[in-house]
């Protein structure tokens, strides 16, 4: 057995040595092709950080999208009995001043930052993909433009760009959307571009360009699936970032309304009693959620990325 | 900066709500509203009002505040003090992340890494606005250190430094600790190393300053993001300063402030950045002779 593992081994540094460059795709292990998406789950195991956090983060989507069955109160439920009362077995995160259950309004939070962290990356992402992957093949004037539009918004700090875009619309959940998914664009324009551009010269798109296929065809079938990993690496981190962009928004009034469960509002809401003592996690357990949704989303694109990095 | 002025321009004529029916009041006449319109000027065309515009900027003339009455570059420059000593006060972050990064590059992969990594990641994570929350209840509230809000001595700045600066440190933290480790495996390194000096020295005369190129660049783009960062945390411990007017403004719709502000706050971005560049040529020779 172990004289067996010992040549299997061999044999795998003999098909290094000869192969040294080994596409990505085709790795010898084992002496059989394993796909790419075998690899990637392969090395996505051993990062053992990144599946805590993906629970987590499953965890948070669970909870939001079976609210309504797993929760007897709404949101917006009041109970004048039991207004300000501390964390309890009957009120786990304690009732705020109207005396509404804290921990169902964090649930319910769960579904407006998490709704508004993918939607509004989405948006930016398929836009900015799209912005890049042409900017990237077409190059000339149409790269200029593209690329001179983006430098522009980044001459912004991203949040006053969120601020004045806020301004502009008027507040509201699905301005701050808009806002966040203006400020996404740009970089994901930038780095579907850069990865065009490194690909735009290889064999197999001058392979299909010589087989008469469309622009279009080269644009997206071939171009677009290798630019995909660094789009889910960043678009995981950009969720963690626009959930705090939101919740920022929000604590300032800019974002979701008061009688919203947002988080960033309902940390604006405890405020009020902030310097009251003994009303602590008023504040405490917003703020949680929050840290934990950004951390997750944060820690599970580092782990995507090593895991997806062929360099590792 | 043309670029900028020309957005924060239409940013703000793009703002819906009429300021003139602000100024006037529910009752005021349609005769009220024309007056003073044209007082400020708002009955112009667009190109004209924005040429004013760009020929006052030059003169750092950005108008009177329609709500407040006074000069907008009086009402900034009274603020403005406030803002610079809080960024000033928050750039221990800059020291502190980068001994944070060092220590996690040399001891990489042991207790210490882990350590100051995990503070890292909680540190890019945590929401400003909560952490500013949280100081202010367990030093102010609690424990009495501090005034939780307000603005009188330079004692009232310390919690917000902290809370603006956790960020950057953690960022400054992570890319050191990822310069450090791609300079300390050169070639250069393991030849100092094999000469037998001390590794403090390696990593003080050999290692620093060849990893302190992207680390300027993080600082950079850090000390820029401060500079928004503020307008969080200005608000929170109601520091007199300009995040929590540029909040005011957009709240009451004071067009030539919020102009202003967004014109001041994207120079300082493009300023610090092109310092940056500066800063660049002259660490590194190799850009100089590009």
């Amino acid at each position: 057995m172990n004289n067996q593992k010992y040549s299997l081994k061999t044999q795998d540094a003999i098909a290094e040595i000869e192969a040294p460059s080994t596409d990505k795709h085709t790795e010898l292990s084992n002496n059989k092709v394993v796909s790419p998406t075998r690899m990637f789950l392969e090395r996505f195991k051993s990062e053992r950080m990144a599946i805590a956090a993906l629970c987590i983060l499953l965890l948070f989507i669970i909870l939001a999208i079976f609210a309504p069955i797993l929760l007897t109160n709404t949101a917006t439920s009041v109970d004048y009995n039991n207004v300000l009362s501390s964390p309890s077995w009957a009120h786990w995160a304690g009732t705020d001043s109207y005396g509404r259950d804290i921990f169902t309004r964090l649930i319910y939070g769960a579904r407006i930052s998490l709704t508004v962290g993918f939607v509004s990356v989405s948006i930016g992402a398929v836009i900015g993909t799209f912005l890049g992957i042409i900017s990237g093949y077409r190059g000339g004037w149409v790269d200029a433009v593209i690329m001179r539009a983006a430098d522009v918004l980044f001459a912004f700090p991203s949040f006053l760009l969120a601020i004045g875009i806020v301004a502009v619309l008027g507040g509201g959940i699905i301005n701050v959307v808009i806002a966040i998914a203006i400020f996404s664009t740009p970089t994901f324009a930038r780095i579907v571009r850069s990865t065009t551009l490194s690909v735009v010269n290889s064999q197999y798109v001058k392979a299909a360009k010589t087989m008469g296929a469309s622009h279009f065809r080269i644009m997206f079938l071939h171009i677009l699936p290798s630019t995909m990993s660094s789009v889910i690496v960043y678009f995981t981190m950009r969720v963690g970032t626009s959930v705090l962009t939101a919740a920022s928004l929000s604590f300032l009034g800019l974002g979701a309304q008061p009688p919203s469960p947002e988080w960033g509002a309902m940390l604006a809401a405890s405020r009020d009693f902030m310097s009251i003592e003994g009303f602590m996690y008023l504040t405490v357990f917003p703020g949680v959620c929050i840290f934990l949704t950004v951390l997750s989303c944060n820690v599970l694109g580092d782990g995507l990325r090593s895991a997806l990095d062929p360099k590792n | 900066m043309f670029i900028i002025s020309i957005i924060a321009f239409m940013f703000v004529h793009l703002l819906p709500g009429d300021p003139a029916r602000m100024i006037a009041g529910e009752d005021a006449t349609a005769q009220d509203l024309i007056n003073i319109r044209h007082q400020l000027g708002l009955d112009l065309p667009l190109i004209h009002q924005f040429h004013n515009f760009i020929i006052n900027l030059m003169h750092f003339d950005f108008g009177q505040s329609i709500i407040v009455n006074e000069p907008v570059s009086e009402l900034i420059s009274e603020r403005y003090k406030v803002s610079i000593t809080l960024a000033a006060f928050s750039l221990w972050f800059i020291p502190f992340g980068i001994i944070l990064g060092i220590i996690a590059a040399v001891f990489k992969s042991k207790l210490p890494d882990r350590f100051s990594m995990v503070l890292a990641v909680s540190g890019i994570s945590i929401p400003e606005f909560w952490l500013g929350l949280m100081l202010i209840q367990i030093f102010a509230v609690k424990l009495g250190w501090f005034n939780p809000t307000g603005y009188e001595t330079l004692k009232d700045l310390v919690l917000p430094a902290i809370t603006l600066g956790t960020i950057g440190t953690a960022i400054i933290a992570r890319f050191t600790r990822s310069a450090f480790l791609d300079v300390l495996s050169e070639n250069y390194i393991q030849t100092a190393k094999a000469k037998g000096l001390m590794q403090s020295k390696v990593i003080v005369n050999h290692a620093f300053r060849n990893a302190m190129l992207p680390i300027i660049t993080v600082i950079g783009l850090q000390i820029g993001f401060i500079l928004s960062g503020s307008i969080v945390v200005e608000t929170i411990f109601g520091l007199p300063a300009l995040g929590s007017l540029l909040i005011d403004s957009v709240n009451s719709r004071d067009y030539p402030v919020i102009q202003a502000l967004l014109i001041l706050y994207s120079f300082q971005f493009v300023i610090i950045n092109f310092l940056v560049d500066i800063l660049y040529t002259l660490i590194n020779p190799q850009v100089r002779m590009q």
